[in-house]
């Protein structure tokens, strides 16, 4: 026995002095094979004024040396906002797929050609692709502070600071545009844009109260498709808006967000009035056509609409909410509720991305060639 | 388990040899038995039928349905000239019955009876109890193909075309696979579609992930959940012509279906050709499962409880197990769905429901049976 074990023990030995020369030499070569300088590492300049701290929406402490030059967003509607604090595009730098595919529908690219250039750091997933976001060197990332750590953390061990956001309220919303007035150092104009919002907000609630309505309007915001109809339920955005706007929202206390109803549960809400998502594909007329929902009186009496898309949908949380408000208290209370929506537009993109819309653009954004068939928004909308 | 590998009973029955007369009395007892087996499962179909049809999310009178119906009916009979029945039903209440109830209810009968037979057919046809549509790859491929009509913008026939396409094409490529491994196709046909399964998931996996989370992935996410809520008569018309097709093959073959459980050697000996068998009733059995995966999603396990249950009330014997399996997956799918659609104001999608009700039912079916060996024994 031992005399075979001997020389496999000697072998194993011979074998493991070898592969150590080999690692050696290897180790050597590296060492002289590259032409470059030794990298010193780079000692970041004296910060020229305070450094700007906030606590993001995770409870984080974020911390940049200056107002951000360059922003990367993996939060969808996010740049568009930023864009309206700061008036311009220049300094986003990369946004998700997801807006990249809108802002080639929306106005935006009227506003800001470089919105259809601009790199993509994360899809649907949200999941930071670092290869990019390094190669953009920005200096924030935006990026939901609800999903896990998994979206946030790849970041944050890269050294770029990280703003996690929560997606939801108007609350939120105005955090979010506070958050971004510190990030490029434009506080004052952030504040311009809340004041403005509860300004209009107010005058929205005001104007409704007054037509003395006793019954509210009852609305319902519905996804439609041929494989589900899905709603919003009171925890969404639209609540916000639908409560400003003096409506009832039918659905407010479904047990799933955008959850899938039966279209005789539809039938059992009845609302007076339907706002489709500028999300999907369908149209009024798909609607009209559903021989199962013939007798909501919504469809009875034409009242269905798709939301706008103008620089970015306005059913979310948005710089552009302020006139979603308008347009859904107008199409609630048609002829009572007064307001020169185009007019508006006009004044407001002017405002808030210092663009002046044309006619065509503001038809684009309210989408008159599919609502225009619906009761009432030629009369309320039309030039 | 074994005791679940059950089709062998009714070659033992065959195999003794009783006079004339007393297999003759005994042949007609077995066939009454069936009988009436199978209309008291018709019963229950009709039964929970009614249930669905009278219950739902809007309220509607049991005696405004019943007056609703027979309108319909008359008017699709064109007698409605010579019987006049008074309108004392609301248009609401004519449109939830007419143009919701009743197609989402016939489709959850054509679905849940077509996923049941399916599964029972596969069961017999790989000789193995664990086997549903999903085993043998065809339920990922269709959904591959559905998932990828969405994505690319398409609905209805087109959702329904890439399905079964994709579907009938996984059916194709294992069967194949099962030729070219003669010595065992069983084998090779069940590891082949596990295989093509996991490619077409990942290939789901793949679209759902490009997907735009906000715009196409909830028309995917939902439709893949499985739901009857999109039901139309539409979507009942274009479903049915599979269905029925598959289903009226699988019953012309239910008698050879039992002689292929016992074995390729077995059906050879009775004159059956076993490849050949197995081959129409997987095309049959495609055209069926991608027809229900098209209409209303995967729907999980009542292909795989169904015919566990039917066998366990009435014994392994095909001719009376596939069209129980018909009828009782029929009312599965119409209870669950039921359950799905009022019990709350959102639905929950009918795939989640059959897999919280079917997945402890599957482990009492197995813990009784077990038992009931161990007693035997």
């Amino acid at each position: 026995m031992p005399r075979t074990l001997k020389p496999a023990f000697a072998r194993a030995a011979w074998r493991r002095a070898a592969a150590a020369a080999a690692a050696g030499a290897i180790l050597a070569s590296l060492g002289a094979c590259s032409s470059r300088d030794t990298q010193e590492a780079v000692d970041s300049p004296a910060p020229s004024q305070d450094p700007i701290v906030f606590e993001d929406q995770r409870g984080e402490t974020v911390t940049l040396e200056a107002p951000a030059q360059k922003i990367a967003s993996a939060v969808i509607p996010a740049p568009a906002i930023i864009a309206a604090v700061d008036g311009s595009w220049d300094r986003i730098v990369g946004i998700n797929q997801s807006l990249l595919d809108a802002n080639k529908v929306g106005i935006i690219s009227k506003a800001f050609p470089a919105a259809l250039t601009t790199s993509v750091i994360a899809d649907s997933s949200f999941e930071p692709n670092m290869e990019e976001i390094i190669k953009l060197a920005p200096d924030v990332v935006i990026q939901w502070g609800d999903m896990g750590t998994e979206v946030t953390e790849p970041i944050e061990q890269a050294g770029i600071p990280t703003v996690g956001l929560r997606y939801g309220t108007q609350e939120d919303l105005e955090t979010w545009i506070t958050m971004f007035g510190k990030i490029i150092g434009k506080e004052a104009r952030a504040q311009e844009i809340l004041d403005r919002m509860h300004t209009e907000a107010a005058a929205v609630t005001e104007r409704v109260a007054a037509l003395g309505k006793e019954q509210k309007t009852r609305g319902l915001s519905l996804s439609y498709t041929d494989e589900a109809l899905s709603v919003s339920n009171g925890t969404d955005y639209s609540k916000f808006v639908f409560d400003t706007a003096g409506l009832t929202m039918v659905s407010e206390n479904t047990e799933a967000q955008d959850g899938i109803v039966s279209p005789e549960q539809i039938i059992a809400w009845d609302p007076e009035v339907i706002f489709l998502s500028a999300f999907g594909q369908a149209t009024p007329a798909d609607v009209y056509a559903d021989a199962r929902l013939a007798d909501v009186s919504a469809v009875k009496n034409k009242r269905v609409y798709r939301s706008p898309l103008g620089f970015y949908r306005w059913q979310v949380p948005c710089a552009e909410s302020p006139l979603f408000w308008n347009w859904v208290a107008a199409l609630a209370y048609p002829g009572e509720y007064e307001v020169d929506l185009r007019a508006m537009m006009e004044e407001h993109e002017q405002f808030t991305y210092n663009y002046a819309v044309t006619p065509e653009d503001i038809d684009l954004v309210l989408r008159t060639d599919i609502n225009n068939d619906s009761a009432h928004y030629a009369d309320l909308f039309g030039g | 388990m074994t005791a679940l590998i059950t089709p062998t009973s009714s070659a033992a029955e065959a195999g003794t040899a009783p006079s004339a007369g007393q297999a003759e009395a005994a042949q007609r007892r077995r066939t009454r038995r069936r009988r009436w087996a199978l209309g008291a499962l018709f019963g229950l179909l009709a039964l929970a039928f009614l249930a669905a049809l009278s219950v739902g999310r809007y309220s509607v009178p049991l005696n405004e349905t019943a007056r609703i119906l027979a309108h319909e009916a008359l008017r699709l009979a064109h007698l409605d000239g010579l019987i006049d029945l008074r309108q004392t039903w609301t248009t609401q209440e004519r449109t939830v019955i007419a143009l919701v109830r009743l197609p989402r209810s016939l489709m959850a009968v054509l679905a849940g009876g077509a996923l049941a037979v399916s599964g029972a057919a596969l069961q017999a046809l790989f000789r193995n109890p664990l086997v549903s549509p999903d085993v043998i790859g065809v339920s990922s491929a269709a959904s591959f193909g559905g998932v990828l009509a969405i994505a690319l913008g398409g609905g209805g026939l087109v959702l329904m075309g890439g399905s079964f396409a994709l579907g009938l094409a996984a059916a194709v490529l294992v069967t194949t696979m099962g030729r070219i491994r003669a010595s065992s196709p069983i084998l090779t046909i069940v590891l082949g579609g596990i295989v093509v399964g996991a490619f077409f998931d990942a290939m789901v996996s793949l679209v759902t992930y490009l997907a735009d989370p906000y715009t196409t992935l909830p028309s995917i996410t939902f439709w893949l959940m499985g739901s009857l809520s999109a039901a139309t008569w539409t979507e009942l018309q274009l479903a049915c012509v599979p269905v029925a097709i598959g289903l009226t093959v699988v019953m012309a073959l239910r008698w050879r279906v039992d002689v292929l459980s016992l074995g390729d050697a077995d059906s050879r000996a009775l004159g059956v050709d076993p490849a050949r068998l197995r081959w129409i009733l997987i095309v049959a059995v495609s055209l069926m499962t991608a027809a229900t995966v098209a209409s209303c999603g995967v729907i999980g396990w009542v292909g795989l409880v169904i015919p566990h249950l039917v066998r366990l009330l009435l014994g392994p014997d095909h001719r009376t197990l596939i069209p129980a399996s018909f009828l009782l997956g029929g009312a599965y799918l119409l209870v669950v769905d039921l359950l799905s659609r009022s019990m709350t104001e959102t639905e929950v999608p009918v795939g989640i429901l059959t897999a919280i009700l079917g997945a402890p039912f599957f482990v009492y079916l197995l813990v009784t049976q077990t038992r009931k060996e161990a007693n035997d024994a």
